[in-house]
């Protein structure tokens, strides 16, 4: 129910001219920037990791000082079981025996093969900006009303000529009662808030990696310790 | 943390786990179902790699912190 006392209050501000003005593209760039160049900071650091701790570098020596280092994967030992079946056969018709004895083998594998380095990349950045323009207005009024009306009458008239007759008996009551209340609440508040979320995932790894890696695994060669060449 | 490898014995695809080798566990062939676990004379290579490489993970935190910084710049 409307009611003329409820104050309607100011106009409110458009959402147009809330948000005209700021510099959007330094308040999400700024921040989106600073993370790009901490992300190619640490693409440094992992390749210093990778090349420090996966490799063996060696130093030129005496007249050949001037030449390059030499990188050498470093390699780590690897067990490989399987089992070797061993089948005796029977005599005399029976059937034969078969053991499966366990054959311990090794094979060397690059230590980087081992480090899943694909898993420190950084695969999202997500800066978001938060903005709450709330403009809505506030007053409180209530406001009852009530009405209450009572009418009654009655009335009685008789119509008759000859041998019929019409008799109307009617009465005629109102009540009404009314009640309303309003309430408007007025709150005006600006709020920016920045979330900055950031994710870690896999990501291919780089084809330099991938190569050193598949040259050293792609020749794997077990070697049978006390057995058998397999 | 998985790392893929071609079996030794047949060249099918194997899925290893470094921190899972390094507590001993052993990872079976599909294949051709043989065992590959870590040798004991390699475990102390690989653990410091691994020690070296969470430290890195952890920092990868630091991209998020450098926005960070810059929204209380801005
Ligand atoms: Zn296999």
């Amino acid at each position: 129910m409307t009611d003329s006392s409820v104050n309607t209050g100011p106009a409110l501000v458009s959402m147009a001219q809330q948000f005209s003005g700021l510099p959007m593209r330094s308040l999400i760039g700024g921040p989106l920037n600073a993370a790009a160049q901490a992300n190619s900071m640490m693409a440094i650091t992992q390749t210093k990791f990778l090349l420090n701790t996966c490799f063996n570098s060696t130093q030129p020596e005496g007249k050949d000082k001037d030449g390059k280092t030499t990188l050498t994967p470093i390699m780590v030992t690897m067990q490989l079981t399987r089992g070797l079946i061993d089948e005796t056969p029977g005599e005399g018709g029976k059937p034969g025996k078969v053991t499966v004895e366990p054959l311990q083998t090794t094979f060397e594998l690059p230590l980087l093969t081992l480090i899943p380095l694909n898993s420190l990349a950084v695969t999202d950045v997500q800066v978001g900006f938060d903005m709450e323009v709330k403009s809505s207005y506030s007053d409180e009024s209530s406001q009852q009303s009530s009405s209450s009306s009572h009418e009654q009458g009655s009335f009685d008239a008789k119509i008759g000529e000859g041998f019929w007759s019409v008799e109307v008996k009617g009465s005629v009551s109102h009540d009404s009662s009314s009640s309303s209340s309003n309430k408007a609440t007025y709150q005006k508040s600006n709020n920016a808030k920045y979330t900055v979320s950031v994710t870690a995932g896999q990501l291919p790894l780089p084809e330099g990696v991938t190569t050193i890696i598949q040259a050293y695994t792609s020749n794997i060669s077990p070697v049978t310790v006390g057995g058998t060449q397999s | 943390m998985q790392s893929q490898i071609q079996c030794p014995l047949c060249g099918g695809s194997l899925a290893l786990n470094t921190e899972l080798l390094l507590a001993g566990h052993s990872f079976t062939c599909a294949n051709c179902g043989s065992c590959i676990s870590l040798a004991s004379g390699s475990h102390r290579t690989v653990q410091s790699a691994m020690t070296e490489f969470s430290r890195l993970k952890a920092r990868t935190g630091e991209v998020g912190q450098a926005a960070q910084k810059a929204i209380g710049k801005g």
